[in-house]
């Protein structure tokens, strides 16, 4: 393995072959918990963390297992990494736990934990798996974050809890600013994805269909 | 080895999930201790923030220790009560927090905790459960010595929508309820949750709902209903013996003991 090519490995999913907006992967969990930045930022971590340990995992294990059972030993692998991770939250840090509730679960049907499983770390070195679930994980939370910003910013006013927008500019307080409740609901960001959907594609030719 | 082989599958299988199943449980009950520490200092995060106390948490050095001291400090006893009003012998308020739903269903033994504020006021804090839209809300109400007036709200929820309906455990929802009366004219009234800003200006049974989180509404009122609704004969117990007490302070003790039993009766 060349230096070069696990540099490619782990940026590759940044940008032009980033999960969510290029493989379009992930997309539920994404719509979920971006509403406030910092369960988006504590969700983009606990993915990161699975994708790197599940690929290297998998990697280990994968000129054991049987290609017949493949997938649900992948997913066996997947799921008891998530209990883990969703164990470790509770103990740690309760208060985030209980924000990303049901969503810490529903990492185990993260369609990116499984497509890299099964299209790196099946045949690839337990090296450059981490590497390459790293950078999907990543990949992942940079979205998160973004989409979680400007979620939070137009629908509460705030950022990571603090108030951003002055209270003087609400119209409750004599202003001309009312926060825009439709931010904070799933179908806005479906929608501001697919705003950076179209900004990334336009600025990456070579990512638009012919 | 041949690798399709259902020996070598069966085998594969079985030694993976048992390996599995031994590091999750490993994981789960080294874990435990701590978890149940956090659940228990949440709920006694919770109870004191009702009585306005523990403001202080985020910024003492150790959060827990700081919870700790001043649960002790401030809540200076804790019992149940049946559907009766009358208390239960034996039974522990704060390990029925851990399911409440059950409890207000037997109605045989639902917590109260009693608490002591510096300047020597006396306020009984009770749990409630219900439902909102997407899962369970739950809160903690203290309420003055004489069990009517609302002294402090605190609400929590499991899953409700950011923004909307989750706006119900925020300060600025739940301080509209102090001074909220349960009472008129002795008759028991529970707190309504009403539609529009203004509103429930000057009633005092009645707080301004959450825009755009009327499911979430109707069940934190439907919660207060319920489950304040049960503490009733508590509470009607709790301010008939006090009347009584302060009318025959002056009698001697022989008769005292007399009024307590009237009481029980």
């Amino acid at each position: 393995m060349s230096g070069k090519k696990n540099k490619d490995i782990f940026l590759a999913p940044f940008s032009k072959d980033n999960p969510v907006i290029v493989q379009i992967l992930g997309i539920c969990s994404a719509l979920a918990v971006t509403a406030k930045l910092e369960p988006a930022f504590v969700m983009a971590l606990s993915v990161i963390a699975v994708t790197t340990l599940a690929n290297f995992v998998i990697s280990l294990l994968r000129n054991t297992i049987p290609p017949r059972i493949r997938i649900i030993v992948q997913l066996v692998v997947v799921a008891a990494l998530v209990i883990l991770v969703d164990q470790v939250l509770k103990a740690f840090v309760y208060d985030v736990s209980k924000q990303l509730s049901v969503f810490v679960g529903l990492i185990i049907t993260n369609c990116i934990i499984m497509g890299r499983l099964e299209a790196f770390a099946m045949g690839n070195k337990p090296f450059p798996s981490v590497l390459d679930g790293l950078g999907s994980g990543i990949g992942y939370g940079l979205i998160l974050i973004i989409v979680g910003f400007f979620r939070e910013l137009l629908g509460s006013g705030t950022l990571w809890g603090f108030q951003i927008i002055p209270q003087s500019w609400y119209a409750a307080n004599g202003g001309f600013y009312e926060n825009n409740g439709l931010m904070i609901l799933p179908p806005m960001a479906l929608i501001v994805f697919g705003i950076i959907i179209w900004v990334h594609r336009s600025r990456n030719k070579e990512l638009q269909e012919k | 080895m041949n690798k399709n082989s259902n020996t070598y599958i069966i085998l594969y299988a079985t030694i993976l999930v048992v390996v599995v199943a031994a590091v999750l449980s490993f994981a789960a009950i080294s874990l435990k201790p701590m978890q149940q520490a956090n659940i228990r200092i949440e709920k006694m995060s919770a109870i004191l923030s009702s009585i306005g106390e523990g403001k202080d948490a985020s910024s003492a050095p150790s959060k827990d220790a700081y919870i700790e001291t001043q649960y002790a400090k401030y809540i200076v006893a804790s019992f149940c009560v049946d559907a009766e009003g009358n208390e239960v012998q034996g039974a522990d308020a704060f390990a029925a927090l851990d399911n409440l739903p059950e409890v207000f269903a037997l109605k045989s033994a639902m917590p109260v905790f009693v608490a002591k504020l510096d300047d020597g006021k006396t306020l009984y804090v009770v749990p409630t459960t219900g439902k909102g839209l997407w899962g369970a809300v739950w809160g903690y109400i203290a309420l003055e010595d004489n069990c009517d007036t609302i002294y402090g709200v605190v609400l929590d929820h499991k899953s409700e929508t950011p923004g909307l309906g989750a706006e119900i455990a925020t300060p600025k929802f739940t301080e509209q309820f102090v001074g909220k009366q349960l009472f008129k004219d002795g008759k028991f009234q529970s707190i309504q949750l009403t539609k529009g800003v203004g509103s429930s200006a000057g009633n005092p049974y009645a707080v301004d709902a959450v825009s755009g989180g009327t499911l979430t509404s109707n069940g934190v009122s439907a919660m207060f209903k319920n489950c304040l609704g049960d503490y009733v004969p508590f509470f009607e117990k709790h301010n008939a013996a006090k009347v009584k007490v302060l009318m025959l302070a002056p009698v001697e003790e022989s008769n005292n003991e007399e009024v307590v039993d009237q009481t029980n009766n």
